[in-house]
């Protein structure tokens, strides 16, 4: 009986043994894995960082709220900017035109600081006229707009569209200042 | 006998193992399915910018529309010599007495007001789905407008819930913008009727009173005359600044007569 029990014991322990095993191997399964899981979401140390874009301005918005202070600017007849073009395409006088041309020019020179063009464009319909329409640009670089055909223009997104609304007509203004 | 010990002891060590290999298993799956979560982008304030865009855009034609109304507005009144209190008396040379100005002014200045201002953003020929429902909520008068109760120069105008809908990439944002826009009659180039009559009250006792009027109302070019009788003067007040009202670029003047 003794020897039976003694025999029961080493079938038991090898059991143990093999169970012993077969558990610890997928405990280091676990662990590993847990590891490599881990690993992808820690914030600290030299793989994982937060970018934040170089651009200083905000592109599309800044543009426009450059366009917005243009529009809204006192000239030297005590006149926005805006009521000119009103004036200009009302009378169609030359000389009006010239003197938006003039007052928009300082305004945007003032505006570009140190590096960087502009562009302003205004007319009823600017893809369709481009013999009449103010058009004003400083160096303005190739990627920012494309002629197609005979005086068609593409402009890029972060030029600002707005349309002046009057006696029932509406002109059409584009604007971009930044960097080229 | 003794197998039956062996079969007995070899259940319980596969039950154990077996346990041990759906706890980890389950413990592994929801790891894998947490981490699939933190896998999240952070944006800059860019991505609002969609949003701003439009609501700078709306702010944009509701000052423009407004100036204009606020300009028509002030004409007719003017033209209609409503700003005086009635009765309206006239002097033999047909110039207004300016005594007091009108208890209803400012009520009847707004209600003109409204109806010019609607008239003005129905002749915007919008395009874009925020700027006609901009349109729409205006001909509905879903507006407020009325004095600045700090600055009695002010007209304040307040709209709520315009919807904006902006995207930035795979996001799309929507949101309810209010408006809140003040109208400075001063920086619009003109004076309120209460300032003209102050000036008028103040300017009385001074002897040149072309120079009083040009300081006290900076945005208008005045003319002063004494009257046949000498006992009055005669005031013609100009804004220097020309409006386009009615598709004509022209300047608001107002005459009256007081002693």
């Amino acid at each position: 009986m003794k020897t039976l029990d003694k025999a029961g014991q080493v079938g038991l322990t090898i059991t143990w043994i093999t169970a012993f095993i077969v558990i610890f191997v997928i405990m280091l399964i676990f662990i590993s894995m847990s590891f490599s899981l881990i690993g992808n979401k820690r914030l600290s140390g030299e793989k994982n960082f937060i970018e934040i874009s170089e651009r200083k301005d905000s592109g599309a918005l800044d543009n426009q709220r450059k366009l917005f202070f243009l529009l809204g600017s006192i000239t030297e007849s005590k006149e926005t900017i805006k009521d000119l073009i009103f004036k200009w395409k009302l009378s169609d006088d030359e000389l009006i035109k010239e003197e938006v041309e003039i007052e928009i020019t300082s305004i945007l020179e003032n505006l570009k600081k140190d590096s960087g063009c502009y562009l302003f464009v205004a007319d009823y319909d600017v893809s369709k006229s481009p013999e009449e329409y103010i058009w004003i640009s400083n160096e303005i670089n190739k990627d920012y707009l494309e002629f197609v055909g005979e005086g068609y223009l593409v402009f890029e997104k972060e030029i600002s569209k707005l349309d002046l609304f009057f006696n029932n007509q509406e002109i059409n203004v584009m604007f971009y200042s930044g960097k080229c | 006998m003794l197998k039956l010990k062996n079969k007995k002891g070899e259940i319980s060590i596969i039950v154990l193992v077996v346990l041990t290999l759906m706890i980890v298993s389950a413990t592994l799956f929801t790891f894998i399915q947490n981490s699939e979560g933190a896998q999240t982008k952070i944006y800059n304030a860019e991505f609002v910018q969609g949003f701003y865009l439009k609501q700078e855009y709306a702010e944009f034609y509701l000052k423009q529309a407004g100036e204009n109304a606020i300009a028509k507005a002030y004409m007719e009144v003017v033209n209609s010599e409503k700003y005086l209190k009635s009765p309206v008396k006239y002097d033999p040379n047909k110039n207004v007495w300016f005594n007091s100005l009108n208890e209803n002014l400012e009520k009847l200045f707004i209600e003109q007001f409204k109806e010019n201002f609607r008239e003005e953003i129905g002749n915007y020929d919008f395009k874009e789905e925020y700027l006609k429902d901009l349109k729409n909520q205006i001909s509905e008068e879903n507006f407020k407008i009325d004095y600045s109760k700090e600055n009695p120069e002010v007209l304040r105008l307040v709209l709520n819930g315009l919807e904006l809908k902006g995207s930035f990439e795979e996001m799309n944002i929507t949101g309810s913008s209010g408006i809140f826009l003040n109208f400075d009659f001063r920086k619009i180039g003109l004076h309120s009727f209460k300032e003209i009559y102050e000036a008028k009250e103040f300017c009385r006792d001074i002897v040149n009173k072309k120079e009083c009027f040009e300081i006290k109302l900076v945005n208008f070019e005045a003319d002063v005359s004494e009257s046949e009788d000498k006992n009055s003067f005669i005031v013609a007040l100009t804004s220097k600044k020309e409006f386009l009202i009615e598709g004509v670029f022209q300047k608001i003047s107002l005459k009256f007569i007081f002693n």
